[in-house]
């Protein structure tokens, strides 16, 4: 009896992870050599050069554009400090869910706000650099899921999505190929 | 809350008490309107479910024995004092106004006293000339919200349309959800939302927030009263003291009362930054990624077209695509009337 069950729980696990190492591609149009795109990989440089070589060899123009320095934490003013504000006034229950409410609705309006921002941003990408397309990267070990996505700048749209578990063969070269080859049929 | 409420896992029969559906129109000749409406929404929930109700006749009786009268009209603040002095677990009134174009707009607020969450839904639809048509259309609403989870749709939000997904998942599980919207003949525009964090609150708790939207027409929200906020104040107080209880008041002041019209000017912007995105979708999942809840706002009118508070896929292995082709399949589909079976 003991060992049935140690053989279902081993199954029972190498099935969690097998299914935890779901390849998935989906894309709306082909992201094709020749187009102007921006490469934003969380990364060391010397592997972000690798990648972008890459693109390089397959013939798209690559833009200058470094995202790994944009801020830190530290530069993050953080809104939740107003509901330890409220612990320090002697506040009644009533009077807490009330100020609850409204840290609650500075967070809402941060996040709306935070994804204004950021297609601003995206946005200059487009007509400051002349940018088509962007794709976003992370590449992991081969027992973890690597995945990259491409967002369509003229229209704020995400056209393709690719989460591919590694191979043990593969490498950082045949990984960034794969993902070209995905994107650009 | 109201789910739990009606859904049959209390003990003791749910009291559901009807206020009036006033008259805003201005003509006297919808004045008789008033009372069928609440009383045969009563009856409709009455035969469907195992409950209490008290009807507007009944409700001001009960009433001006506590030498109080039943109002046409309650601000939100003034809910829970009515709601104790009946005694009821729900409380629902609401105005409708006929339109000049053969239609009528019927606004219904359910205010829950346990939970202090209020639900307010408007419908403009046809001007039946009989009655229970319209009756029927907004029980529709009513039955949906108490029997599915919580669950409202003023229009589904239909294939070929561009949505904003706003979501707690980390990148990998974003690409899996996106590739369920595409594969359904979605277009997803690039909001996600998920990105912030902090110290105080994880993204996770943050997210959470989401599950009360207030607009205009529809909202899912919190009762609150600032006009019983009290703070110490007294000769004692220094002048910083008294500056930071002014800038309370201020945070108060914008996040909270006037919370809507910043949010508007915000979604507002949306429009012009996200020109093709039709609908911004918050959906968080459970951390198995087994069930979620989703909330959806119309970009154009910035309303709340959408809700559902526990969207599971049924079957063996539910993963978080199935979960999501679920939550695809619920947006889609009109809403219809329930089977009459009395539910506990």
């Amino acid at each position: 009896m003991k060992k049935i069950c140690i053989v279902t729980l081993i199954v029972y696990i190498s099935f969690l992870s097998c299914a935890t190492k779901k390849g998935v591609v989906a894309r709306k149009i082909a992201i094709t050599p020749g187009s102007r795109i921006v490469v934003i990989a969380n990364h060391t440089n010397n592997i972000k050069n690798v990648i972008i070589a890459r693109f390089m060899n397959k013939n798209y123009s690559v833009k200058a554009f470094n995202a790994s320095d944009l801020y830190t934490i530290e530069d993050v003013y953080d809104v939740k400090d107003f509901k330890k504000v409220a612990y320090m006034q002697p506040l009644k229950n009533d009077n807490m869910l009330s100020f609850e409410k409204a840290v609650e609705n500075i967070y809402k309006l941060h996040i709306y706000n935070y994804e204004l921002s950021k297609a601003e941003a995206l946005s200059d990408m487009r007509t400051k650099y002349g940018t088509q397309y962007l794709i976003l990267m992370e590449l992991k070990d081969w027992q973890k899921v690597s995945w990259a996505r491409a967002i369509d700048l003229t229209n704020m749209e995400v056209v393709w999505v690719e989460n591919y578990p590694a191979q043990y063969k593969d490498t950082l070269e045949t990984v960034v190929d794969h993902f070209i080859a995905s994107m650009s049929k | 809350m109201y789910v739990l409420m009606l859904s049959g896992t209390v003990y003791a029969k749910t009291t559901v008490a009807f206020g009036y559906l006033t008259n805003r129109s201005g003509n006297p000749n919808f004045n008789y309107m008033e009372i069928i409406f609440p009383n045969s929404f009563a009856s409709s929930i009455e035969a469907v479910y195992d409950c209490t109700v008290i009807k507007p006749l009944k409700l001001n009786e009960l009433l001006e024995k506590k030498q109080l009268t039943l109002q046409r009209h309650y601000e939100n603040h003034e809910l829970p004092q009515i709601t104790k002095a009946i005694g009821c677990d729900l409380f629902i009134f609401g105005y409708f106004i006929p339109l000049p174009d053969n239609t009528i707009k019927i606004v219904l607020t359910l205010y829950e006293s346990g939970s202090n969450q209020i639900f307010t839904f408007t419908n403009i639809g046809k001007m039946e000339t009989e009655i229970f048509k319209i009756i029927d259309r907004i029980t529709l609403v009513v039955f949906d919200f108490f029997g599915k989870n919580g669950f409202f749709m003023s229009k589904p939000i239909m294939r070929g349309s561009s949505v904003g997904l706003i979501t707690n998942l980390n990148p990998e599980e974003l690409n899996s959800m996106y590739a369920e919207f595409f594969n359904a003949g979605y277009s997803v525009s690039a909001v996600q939302g998920n990105e912030l964090d902090s110290y105080y609150a994880h993204e996770s708790e943050i997210m959470n927030y989401f599950q009360y939207i207030s607009t205009d027409a529809n909202s899912y929200d919190i009762i609150t009263d600032w006009s019983k906020f009290t703070m110490t104040m007294g000769t004692w107080e220094g002048r910083k003291k008294k500056e930071w209880q002014e800038d309370l008041r201020k945070i108060y002041e914008i996040y909270d009362l006037r919370y809507k019209v910043f949010k508007d000017t915000v979604l507002e912007r949306y429009k012009n930054i996200y020109p093709g995105c039709d609908y911004l979708l918050f959906v968080v999942y459970n951390p198995s990624r087994t069930s979620c809840w989703a909330r959806a706002i119309d970009t154009k009118t910035k309303e709340l077209i959408f809700m559902h508070s526990n969207v599971v896929a049924s079957g063996m292995n539910i993963d978080l695509q199935k979960t999501t082709r679920q939550l695809i399949t619920i947006i889609q589909t009109p809403t219809a009337l329930p089977q009459k079976s009395k539910k506990k």
